[in-house]
């Protein structure tokens, strides 16, 4: 069989094609014909959401696994930080400002939404330009833009704090940098992993050096993923034959939007505003040069540091049944977890994975019923 | 963080790992895990000596550490395989003859590495504790191969289902230790070093020749059987049980001595005292 290749120009639905789907399938199944089984991990949320939705899995020999690991931005916001928000946002003349889908996440004793319910003010950005809007149009009202997600989010802050920020607006930093978590994910599943698909969005700011430890320290191939269907096959195919080989590369397979390189720009904006701390993500564990942390240069946007945030109760991760840390580390599927469909829906989440659109457990929840045949 | 020390003198390296309680890190391991390596690689060292500490050989994994870290199950886990790196590099060291001088008690992970030698002795008040399942644990560090093969397959059922301590009298009668060597700390280590000394100059290639031989069947055990401790490891990590039994040995003894050897020596008192009532008796029975 002729190997398809994919032309670079942007064309949507060719990466939905349903016969190009049925071709990248046949070709993963001969590949991993003759292959052990083996466990393909990626962390991004992203991923879940199309791999779900698309059915992909179902797409797949039954022996090839591709699991979800800690790529929910919203999932793996510490509990610490939450609350932190919470606490600033029931300060009096202080405005919260995030993304709408942090929100409903529980944290030690409510989530952002009843604190507002409680009368806190929290208010719901698209961007973090509109915080910048928000903060000019009412000068004397002091606004904290709580940001949440991984190296795409951090960079857009970091341009903008960067390109300077009015005086009323302090920041909430709970930015986490995607691959020192690799090493932990190693640690966990010791040798039963056999590749990554990395997150297409974050490797397009960060580029594909940064993931070079996995070859040269765990012998792992990588490949960059996309999110349409096509982008996933193909990703996955071009693993396989990695692994097959015995090659241990870090690849792109989204090369339509990422260059290796990453984005230059963005990385020197980083590289100026924030340092690499170690950081807490949610349940799972500190991970060393993790966090995102603002420079001391910039210690006066920094709301830790200039606003009293400080919640008066020490956090409580996770309810004692959820599994969440657990689901994050591809440890467990979310049907292990006895909460989930029963106790826990999106309606009434325990867990930071039944709330985030991008969280392994709400996708399930949601898509879990599709089978091939219905597409 | 204690010295963890390696001298090689007429053929012998000696290890010495005095860890406070006997209860050791991530970075106790990697360095013990070095240090053996070290002596695997002297060529001028035929026999190394693992002395422990003076209080206590080896006790496991730091459950302190683990108890304060914010995922404790996954710490617990990597000082887990951390202790398997060790004694997996003890059970490979093919060219030498490896012998554990307890001078101090051992538990759960500790027991494995003791016995992991090929050679151990022990002074007399030691206990050993495989007290695992008592901290909500089934166990790693290789015991599923190294108990069968070394007491067999039902005396392995009732230390590991139990988790009680075991007295060095009756580690002796098990087979988890080959002498016991009474006497002062000194004597104890003269005589164990003149005995490594005597072994590492005399015939030492006839003896690792037997070693390799003795060993096979269970060396080739070892990949399969460390996987499936692992996998029940890390379930057992992940277990309320395991959180609430480190709570309990966290809270109640803080960096004291674990409480399982103060059972352990209570219950070898009420067993001496039953031996020396039986010992009475016969010898009663015997004046009659």
């Amino acid at each position: 069989m002729k190997r398809m290749t994919i032309h670079k120009k942007f064309n949507p639905d060719a990466f939905k094609d349903r016969e190009i789907v049925n071709r990248l399938t046949q070709e993963i199944k001969l590949l991993a014909a003759r292959m052990a089984p083996l466990k393909i991990m990626h962390i991004c949320g992203g991923h879940e959401n199309a791999i779900v939705r698309y059915a992909i899995r179902q797409f797949l020999p039954a022996h090839i696994k591709v699991i979800a690991g800690p790529g929910c931005p919203v999932c793996v916001c510490p509990v610490e930080s939450i609350d932190e928000a919470i606490t600033l946002a029931l300060l009096p003349g202080v405005t919260l400002l995030t993304f709408g889908d942090i929100l409903r996440v529980p944290a030690t004793n409510s989530s952002l939404e009843e604190a507002r319910v409680n009368g806190g003010s929290v208010k719901v950005v698209y961007s973090p330009l509109d915080a910048i809007k928000l903060a000019q149009h009412s000068p004397q009202q002091t606004f904290v833009f709580f940001s949440v997600g991984f190296e795409t989010t951090a960079a857009g802050i970091a341009g903008l704090i960067h390109s300077g920020v009015p005086e009323n607006l302090f920041f909430l930093i709970a930015n986490r940098y995607m691959p020192p978590v690799l090493k932990l994910l190693m640690e966990v599943h010791d040798d039963s992993l056999q590749g990554f698909l990395l997150a297409g969005h974050a490797t397009a700011i960060t580029g594909l050096g940064v993931y070079d430890f996995m070859r040269d320290e765990f012998k792992l191939p990588c490949a960059t993923a996309g999110f349409e269907p096509v982008d996933i096959l193909l990703a996955i195919r071009e693993l396989l034959t990695l692994i097959k080989n015995d090659q241990h590369q870090v690849i792109n397979c989204y090369s339509r939007v990422i260059k290796n390189e990453g984005n230059l720009i963005a990385q020197k904006c980083l590289k100026e505003v924030f340092d690499l701390k170690p950081g807490v993500w949610r349940g799972i564990d500190k991970v060393e040069d993790s966090a995102y942390v603002l420079k001391d240069k910039y210690a006066f946007l920094d709301a830790r540091k200039q606003l009293a945030c400080k919640p008066s109760y020490p956090p409580q991760a996770h309810h004692p049944s959820c599994l969440c840390h657990r689901v994050m580390l591809g440890e467990v599927e979310p049907q292990d977890c006895k909460l989930f469909k029963k106790a826990c829906t999106p309606s009434k989440p325990f867990g930071p994975c039944m709330v985030s659109p991008e969280g392994t457990c709400h996708v399930r929840y949601s898509y879990s019923e599709i089978k091939i045949d219905s597409l | 963080m204690q010295e963890i020390s390696y001298q090689a003198r007429n053929n012998v390296g000696h290890i010495k790992f005095p860890i406070h309680n006997g209860a050791m890190d991530l970075s106790h391991c990697r360095q013990l895990l070095h240090t053996i390596e070290l002596a695997k690689e002297d060529h001028a060292c035929k026999v190394i000596i693992l002395w422990g500490g003076p209080d206590f050989f080896s006790n496991g994994i730091d459950l302190n550490a683990v108890h304060l870290q914010y995922n404790a199950s996954i710490l617990a886990y990597k000082n887990l395989k951390a202790l398997n790196n060790i004694v997996h590099a003890v059970l490979t060291a093919n060219t030498k003859l490896v012998i554990s001088a307890l001078q101090g008690s051992a538990s759960a992970g500790g027991v494995m590495l003791a016995i992991a030698a090929d050679l151990r002795y022990a002074r007399k008040n030691i206990v050993l504790n495989p007290s695992y399942a008592n901290l909500g644990l089934c166990g790693s560090e290789y015991w599923s191969v190294l108990l069968p093969a070394i007491i067999g397959y039902g005396f392995t059922q009732k230390l590991i289902y139990e988790a009680s301590p075991v007295s060095a009298a009756e580690a002796l009668r098990l087979g988890l230790i080959h002498q016991i060597i009474d006497g002062e700390p000194d004597t104890f280590e003269e005589n164990i070093t003149a005995k490594a000394e005597y072994l590492a100059s005399t015939n030492i290639n006839a003896r690792l020749a037997a070693k390799s031989v003795l060993n096979h069947h269970l060396l080739a055990q070892m990949e399969t059987q460390v996987k499936l401790e692992l996998e029940k490891m890390k379930d057992c990590c992940n277990h309320p049980e395991f959180e609430s039994a480190r709570g309990r040995f966290v809270e109640k003894n803080g960096h004291q001595q674990p409480l399982f050897l103060n059972a352990a020596a209570g219950n070898i008192q009420q067993k001496n005292k039953r031996d020396d009532q039986d010992d009475n008796t016969y010898e009663a029975n015997d004046n009659t």
